[in-house]
């Protein structure tokens, strides 16, 4: 009866979490950000020609606006744009994808883990507290490289201590952690760790005699596909996002905390970079594991959180401490007490070394310890209360009401006041701009868009074409950090609009409301195409025409 | 020496930063409810001490129902229950005198901007019983009481002045503590044997001065009442950490110091400007 129960628990909580990933995948959130776009349009290029928009054959790191994008994402949605064509819908499946598959791998690994009177129940509700997690369901409906880069570490870490059993599991565990390595940029400082901690740990095993053929195989097997990302590891391509946020350096900002009216004899001492930056680690880093951030604040990004909706669910914050406290006080529960540790003391690192406060993106690894320990202290709860029906309603209740808060705000909420942060638009844009004079040249202004990644995704323009327009030489690929601010997509211009000259030509402009003004356009004559309307029926996009015979 | 020379370096902390960065009138209205509080924890005698809370509505009108709320989990917690009655009696008793002044500073004062933000939410939902469920008036309140007790237990708060995300307005974002006493903090919650229950008297006042605190619209500065708790707290983790010295400990310690020195000198640097 019990396992008939578990079994049917199970099946619940894998609709739920699919439901909740799958739903509207395309649609929701409403428009495609600049980077899906950017994202999808390589991988585009990459499966009709080989090579990405700027005409580099099969890169390690995708050139992109100002930085460079990790490939493994951009490889995955290749062979998807055969099946679903170039939609949002495809760029977004990986992290769908990968986000369920990351149920199954986290249920065997908390049930391996686990010690026995906690076994059967604690994966269960870990996947019940991961299924309606508002942190995994926002990267797992958006095309965000974290959450793919995610499933690659746990299983991983799920076939490391598979090998403890079998060691036959080694290669492949150590083949997934260098796969998690080029997977998103925050695993390149998780995955190393987490992997030297796990060998430490079991060094016994890992270094034992009859074991060491094997342990050398994987290493050599782990170096083998890092090897094309250690090559380009120095360039400043690849160190691009890492050098324009981290907190180490203060070329273009000063720390948190500087005292810039004091120039006296301590300056060493309170100005000094050592005592600023170890503050500033420390602040950002305890950050990750303070319950205002968890559970009221979230992530500030509008692209990286859901409207009224933090990290978790306030009603979680009570097990988390529960769950806490169990956690440090008991030795009962084997060895996924190392790992939660591990994982909550390393998955803050990389994030704190950047200065954007709570980052959500760059922490998601953490979604999976604290999710433990919530789902331990659901665990701790229902056993000490004495009535266990009403404890297992209780739950039920705010499973429901946590669905339905997911529901009120990723669907509705979200649509309505996110859609300009989505760059919401475009797609409707792309769609008027087949139906205009096409003997008429169309100017796009860019002056606070990459308007042209969006206008090449919807148009599915032909790489072959734009990459004579866009190549960068294959040999300064990697180091020439240079941006072009002037992109030209067939008889589509991308750039500011110059109202002096664009005027005098009979041309189509097209704008958001600030940059085509009501005031320009009685100033200049312009006639109205077209409005496109955000959700709340504010002006995206204008579609205008020049008059030059009209103007004096 | 060395407990005495750390427990001084952590205690003396945030009165000093309340104390460079306040006027005199309000260092003194804040610095001294926080002061009964630290008697009261660390007396003998309970009376004279209970007594002495009564005195606190009088000094700050915000913190009425604290006297209310510490002798109400007294009553249930020791055995002279006529004579906590009484003292609970009069405390009530000053609260609802002061209850008209201490109500319109709480958070349930109607706020006109977030009912309408409500009502206009509530038109996007598909039926009037889902958005009655996530938009009503209660949330209002509810996310300001949440908002305020999660912001009073951020560590980020006390050790880092709210950095990364200090409050935008009301607030001076101070630090309430050196940033490396963080450890005996951790110290004291989780590797004390029977912490809890050595520490029943101030867990009890801590979570009091929560509650007080979280239902009013502006914390700022009354948040000092937490000192008192606080510092029993960390003579618990200090006395714990320095019991038996290890070499990780001793390293630690000298980070403590080094850092701790530096952020008194930053403290002084920007009182005197």
């Amino acid at each position: 009866m019990k396992q008939t129960i578990s079994y049917i628990s199970l099946i619940i909580i894998l609709l739920v979490g699919f439901f909740l990933r799958f739903h509207k995948l395309g649609d929701v959130p409403k428009g495609l950000y600049i980077d899906e776009a950017g994202q999808g349009y390589s991988a585009y290029s990459i499966l009709l020609t080989g090579k990405d928009e700027f005409g580099f054959s099969f890169p390690m790191a995708f050139r992109s606006f100002t930085d460079f994008k990790t490939p493994v994402y951009i490889y995955l949605i290749a062979p998807l744009i055969n099946i679903f064509g170039l939609t949002a819908f495809t760029v977004r499946f990986p992290s769908f994808f990968f986000s369920m598959l990351t149920f199954p791998v986290l249920y065997l690994l908390v049930r391996k883990l686990t010690a026995d009177p906690f076994k059967k129940l604690l994966p269960l509700l870990t996947l019940g507290v991961l299924s309606i997690s508002p942190w995994h369901i926002l990267f797992a409906r958006t095309n965000f490289e974290c959450n793919v880069a995610l499933f690659f570490l746990i299983l991983a870490i799920y076939l490391f201590y598979k090998s403890l059993d079998n060691y036959k599991f080694f290669p492949l565990s150590t083949i997934f952690f260098a796969i998690a390595l080029p997977s998103y940029h925050s695993q390149r400082i998780v995955a190393p760790l987490v992997a030297l901690f796990l060998v430490i740990r079991h060094k016994n095993i890992i270094f034992k005699k009859q074991n060491l053929k094997i342990t050398f195989l994987g290493i050599i097997l782990g170096i083998l596909i890092t090897i094309p990302t250690i090559q380009i590891m120095t360039t400043p391509g690849f160190l691009a996002r890492a050098n324009g946020l981290n907190i180490l350096s203060h070329s273009r900002q000063m720390p948190a905390g500087y005292l810039d009216f004091y120039k006296g004899i301590l300056t060493p001492l309170v100005n000094g970079s050592w005592y600023l930056t170890t503050q500033e680690f420390l602040g950002l880093y305890s950050s990750y594991l303070s319950p205002r951030f968890m559970f009221i604040l979230g992530d500030y990004g509008p692209r990286s959180s859901f409207p009224e909706l933090s990290t978790f669910f306030i009603w979680q914050f009570a097990f988390y401490v529960l769950g806490l406290i169990f956690l440090i006080k008991t030795k009962k529960l084997g060895e996924i007490k190392f790992l939660i540790l591990l994982l909550l003391l390393v998955g803050p690192i990389p994030a704190a070394l950047t200065r954007d406060p709570y980052s959500s993106i760059r922490s998601l690894q953490l979604v999976i310890p604290q999710n433990i320990i919530i789902a331990l202290g659901i665990l701790t709860a229902l056993q000490k209360f004495k009535f266990k029906i009403l404890g297992i309603f209780i739950t039920a209740i705010l499973f429901v009401y946590s669905i339905g808060k997911i529901y009120s705000s990723v669907f509705l909420l979200n649509e309505y006041y996110r859609a300009h942060e989505w760059d919401y638009g475009w797609e409707e844009v792309t769609q008027n701009i087949k139906h205009l004079d096409r003997s008429l040249p169309v100017v796009v202004d860019n002056s606070r868009e990459e308007a042209y990644i969006e206008l090449l995704f919807f148009l599915k323009f032909d790489p072959k074409y734009y990459q004579k327009t866009n190549f960068i030489d294959p040999n300064i690929y990697y180091t020439n950090m240079e941006h072009k601010t002037t992109h030209q997509i067939g008889n589509i211009t991308t750039r500011p609009i110059n109202w002096e000259k664009d005027t005098k030509v009979k041309q189509y402009l097209i704008g958001d409301s600030l940059s085509i003004s009501d005031t320009q356009m009685k100033e200049h004559n312009l006639n109205l195409i077209k409005n496109i309307y955000y959700p709340d029926q504010s002006i995206a996009f204008k579609i205008v025409v020049t008059n030059p015979s009209t103007l004096k | 020496m060395l407990k005495k020379l750390i427990i001084g370096l952590c205690v003396i902390y945030w009165p000093l930063n309340l104390y460079f960065a306040n006027t005199n009138a309000d260092f003194f209205k804040n610095a001294i409810p926080g002061s009964i509080l630290l008697y009261y924890i660390y007396s003998k005698n309970r009376f004279i001490p209970t007594l002495s809370l009564l005195a606190i509505p009088f000094i700050n009108t915000k913190l009425s129902i604290l006297p209310v709320l510490i002798i109400g989990i007294q009553m249930f917690t020791t055995k002279k229950i006529k004579i906590n009655l009484v003292l609970f009696c009069i405390a009530a008793a000053i609260f609802l005198f002061n209850f008209k002044s201490f109500w319109g500073q709480t958070v349930f004062i109607p706020d006109y901007q977030k009912q309408q933000e409500v009502l206009q939410k509530i038109t996007l939902y598909p039926n009037i019983p889902m958005a009655r469920i996530y938009q009503n008036k209660a949330k209002i309140i509810a996310d300001k009481i949440s908002f305020n007790f999660f912001s009073l237990t951020d560590p980020n708060n006390y050790l880092f002045g709210f950095h990364p995300r200090q409050i935008a307005v009301d607030n001076q974002n101070l630090q309430k503590l050196p940033s490396f006493s963080f450890i005996f903090l951790l110290y004291a919650l989780f590797f004390t044997p029977q912490f809890y229950k050595k520490n029943y008297l101030s867990l009890a006042v801590f979570i009091s001065c929560l509650l007080n605190l979280s239902i009013l619209s502006l914390f700022d500065r009354n948040d000092f009442i937490l000192w008192a708790p606080l510092t029993a707290i960390l003579i618990t983790g200090v006395n714990e950490f320095t019991n038996k010295l290890a070499f990780w400990k001793k390293i630690f310690l000298f980070l403590f110091f080094i850092f701790t020195i530096v952020s008194y000198i930053r403290l002084f640097i920007i009182s005197s400007t």
